[in-house]
């Protein structure tokens, strides 16, 4: 078990939510969205070779 | 054993994070949890492993037809799939679709029993015919 994927995830989203707050305080609310949205597709491209790895395990198992 | 107890750690942790990052917004503490949710089937799934070669040496062992328990091992596949996106829906507001992937999962598992279904008509049929 990678536990370390957990860890990873819940930074990004402590980073991007911290990023978020001190560009919309600045006034820059269009970097803001940018930058949440950046930071929801690097955590997506994580969990998604998660699910991937899943959906093989499944496979294989299962006969599907 | 070890990667239980990894497991139940890692989960507890998980769900403190969550309500971290749920404060900031859904989007990202959802993928937390699709991500911790995957980690904890692969564990389970590693350890299924031996009790499909069991399940296997048992067929072997009472002479029972392969396509039969394959059809039964694909049916626990994809009804493990569809309970657990499900739930992930559900957690995430969205229940309508996770229920509508459970339905279409049954649809598919109630397709592939469809061969079942046949034979155990012809086995009744057989048996009615010679009353």
């Amino acid at each position: 078990m990678d536990i370390e994927l957990i860890f990873r995830i819940a930074a990004v989203g402590i980073i991007v939510s911290i990023l978020n707050q001190v560009l919309s305080r600045t006034g820059r609310e269009e970097q803001a969205t940018m930058t949440t949205l950046t930071g929801l597709v690097v955590v997506l491209m994580m969990v998604v070779q998660k699910i991937s790895e899943l959906f093989d395990l499944v496979k294989g198992l299962f006969n599907l | 054993m070890d990667v239980f107890l990894k497991a139940a750690a890692g989960v507890l942790v998980a769900v403190i994070l969550v309500l971290v990052l749920m404060k900031q917004g859904k989007d990202l503490s959802v993928l937390l949890i699709v991500a911790v949710c995957a980690m904890v089937l692969c564990a389970a799934l590693s350890y299924l492993q031996p009790i499909k070669d069991l399940i296997i040496r048992l067929q072997t062992i009472g002479q029972l037809d392969s396509d039969t328990l394959s059809i039964l091992l694909k049916a626990v596949g994809i009804g493990l799939i569809a309970e657990v996106t499900g739930l992930i829906c559900a957690d995430a507001g969205n229940a309508a679709m996770g229920k509508t992937l459970q339905f279409l999962a049954s649809a598919v598992i109630l397709w592939l029993a469809i061969p079942l279904l046949n034979e155990l008509l012809e086995l009744l049929d057989t048996i009615l015919g010679a009353i």
